[in-house]
């Protein structure tokens, strides 16, 4: 080879040759059929590697194949694993897709050649109806659960091996749903904040758990922190409250405990609603968080805490 | 592998894609002027040309003429031949499904769970075939959301009424909607607001009443703020105070924090936090219990102390 070529010439041969194969190629046929790749065995093994992995987070896995002769492993890339399959969808449902693709912004534009793989339409820009925060993790998140494939990454200080059921959008954060396996005896349910991963995971070998049947992240995120856990393994002591909320807080505590817990709805656009409380702790954070737009009517004993941490931080502003 | 090696290596592979995905389009239309191409991937044309010569050179094995991808580059376009094994698109990378399935729940959440919609059925398929589900988005869609999605589409300005944090603070305003989007999960209209004569970001969830009245909006730019990904903006008033909390109570606050917080001699943390006024800042220390304190600014030291007596005072009124 006269010149020396660029990568990006080295990898376009490369996936073209490997695409037309029809049987695995050995690295060495590869180094010397493939144009851009160094004579030297070790370098070339070096850069093959390279490459492929390249590829592989590119979307274009190169299958590994056992082959006779002294080479023993071959490569290709099976039309089956490259090629998008035909998803078979109706212009109408490529259009909604490409509607949301451009009204729903990625962060740093994750994911606009969607758009090119679909079908050949016009990216016309159109007003944004959300922006969806973007994590470098997310895309290998997905694909782990997908593939059932066990995900590693520190967390809180401690190292997690987590299998994934499912990734969820909740209150402008990323959630990964999924079973820790440093959980008690069979691992445990738990959430992860995505943005708070302490370094990136690393998704295991895929097919390494099943996913449970009808399992609905969603639904296992939408807890509320003074209320009782039910999925806990002890029944949790519980107290009922009823509270008063005006208009400005309505809305929100509603979504929070849900439309069930209203006993009493006001022309003024004030609630009254009635629920279990697990964490006394957590339910006077959150009752002293909303400041007047919230009243605790019962238990008096709740409702005096209340006032007495009121009270106190009342004087606190006064002495300073 | 050193720093640099990854670079070059996330590099090729991100042109790799867009080459391809070039390449594919090239096969299915046969020939593309080349300023069309290169507006519809996103390419300078110069740049484009670079790539398109480059791909020109690559081919199978032997690397003869007949081998070579056949890409004819002329002032203007480009013509194609033999790009046979690129005529159907490659598979999604991870980063491309998750964005799919990302945006296509964002917008089923925004446009209603509607099971025989095209966005519903589509959705199904790229399920089954690509194993998209499993990624679930929640937008609380607020009531009036709809009316003022079709006001800021119209360019038509709105009456609304609008409550404030504090108790009996609601106001009535005309406003000229210019976007209506989703930040952080929740919904904020942007407009112009004629009572404060200035760009504002109203919570969508705060607004409780739209009447449409028929005028166009006065066309304004943007000021650049209201572009960017946060969704909080503090406008005039906007201040930042830094907040004394124990190291648990971090987790609440982390979102809101615009600077690495500090740590103090006693084992607090001091975060930096960005209020637009000081009702919001009360309630968030009370939040955060006892432990919690305003340092800095000194008008919004008793923030917190004044949002208890304000509390204190519901109860007195109904003992």
């Amino acid at each position: 080879m006269p010149t020396r070529l660029s990568r990006l010439e080295r990898i376009t041969n490369l996936v073209l040759a490997l695409l037309d194969a029809s049987r695995p190629l050995s690295l060495r046929e590869i180094g010397l059929a493939v144009a851009g790749y160094p004579t030297a065995s070790g370098a070339l093994r070096q850069a093959f590697e390279r490459d492929k992995r390249t590829l592989r987070d590119n979307g274009i896995p190169i299958s590994v194949e056992r082959i006779d002769g002294d080479d023993q492993v071959g490569y290709r890339i099976l039309p089956e694993q490259y090629y998008l399959p035909d998803l078979g969808l109706t212009p109408e449902e490529e259009a909604a897709l490409a509607f949301a693709l451009l009204a729903v912004r990625l962060e740093g534009g994750v994911g606009r050649d969607v758009l090119h793989k679909l079908g050949d339409r016009e990216a016309d820009e159109i007003a944004p109806v959300a922006v969806l925060p973007s994590l470098p993790a997310l895309g290998l998140l997905q694909q782990a659960i997908r593939d059932r494939a066990p995900v590693a990454f520190a967390y809180h200080g401690r190292r997690r091996r987590v299998d994934g059921y499912g990734l969820v959008f909740r209150g402008g954060s990323w959630y990964f749903v999924g079973r820790d396996a440093g959980v008690g005896e069979s691992g445990g349910l738990r959430r992860f904040r995505v943005d708070r991963f302490e370094d990136e995971p690393i998704a295991g070998t895929p097919a390494g758990y099943e996913l449970p049947t009808g399992f609905d992240a969603a639904r296992e995120l939408r807890y509320v922190p003074f209320q009782p856990n039910a999925s806990g393994p002890v029944e949790p002591e519980t107290t009922e409250v009823e509270i008063a909320v005006d208009r400005r807080g309505a809305r929100g505590v509603i979504a929070l405990v849900g439309a069930k817990a209203v006993t009493a709805r006001d022309d003024d656009g004030s609630v009254r609603l009635s629920f279990p409380v697990g964490d006394e702790g957590a339910f006077y954070s959150w009752v002293l968080g909303l400041g007047d737009a919230v009243e605790v009517l019962a238990p008096a004993a709740l409702r005096r805490g209340v006032i007495d941490r009121l009270e106190s931080a009342a004087r606190a502003g006064r002495t300073r | 592998m050193t720093a640099e090696h990854v670079s070059d290596s996330v590099d090729a592979g991100t042109r790799l894609r867009r080459l391809l995905a070039v390449l594919t389009y090239l096969a299915s239309v046969g020939e593309c002027p080349i300023g069309e191409l290169a507006a519809r991937f996103g390419f300078d044309p110069a740049a484009l040309v670079g790539e398109l010569e480059l791909a020109a050179c690559c081919g199978l094995p032997p690397y003869t003429p007949d081998t070579l991808l056949e890409l004819i580059v002329d002032d203007d376009r480009v013509v194609a031949y033999g790009l046979d094994a690129l005529r159907r698109p490659a598979r999604l990378t991870p980063d491309e499904g998750f964005a799919l399935a990302a945006s296509a729940r964002a917008m089923l959440a925004v446009e209603g769970v509607e099971t025989t919609g095209p966005l519903a059925t589509a959705l199904e398929k790229l399920g089954r075939a690509l194993g998209l589900e499993r990624v679930s988005v929640e937008l609380d869609v607020p009531e009036h959301l709809e009316e003022l999605r079709g006001a800021a589409a119209a360019g038509e300005a709105v009456e609304i009424d609008y409550l404030g944090q504090k108790r009996g603070d609601e106001t009535t305003r005309r406003v000229e909607p210019y976007a209506v989007v989703a930040r952080e999960g929740t919904f904020y209209l942007d407009a112009f607001c004629g009572l404060a004569g200035d760009w504002r970001r109203f919570q969508v969830a705060r607004i409780t009443r739209v009447r449409r009245l028929g005028e166009p909006v006065t066309p304004r730019s943007l000021p650049a703020e209201f572009g960017g990904a946060r969704a909080f903006i503090g406008g005039a008033g906007a201040r930042t105070a830094h907040v004394a909390i124990d190291q648990g109570a971090y987790a609440l606050v982390d979102r809101l924090v615009t600077a690495p917080p500090t740590r103090q001699p006693d084992g607090r943390v001091v975060a930096p936090i960005e209020v637009g006024d000081e009702y919001f800042l009360g309630c968030l220390v009370l939040r955060l219990g006892p432990g919690a304190e305003v340092v800095d600014p000194p008008e919004f030291v008793g923030a917190a102390a004044r949002v208890a007596r304000r509390a204190l005072s519901r109860y007195r009124d109904s003992p």
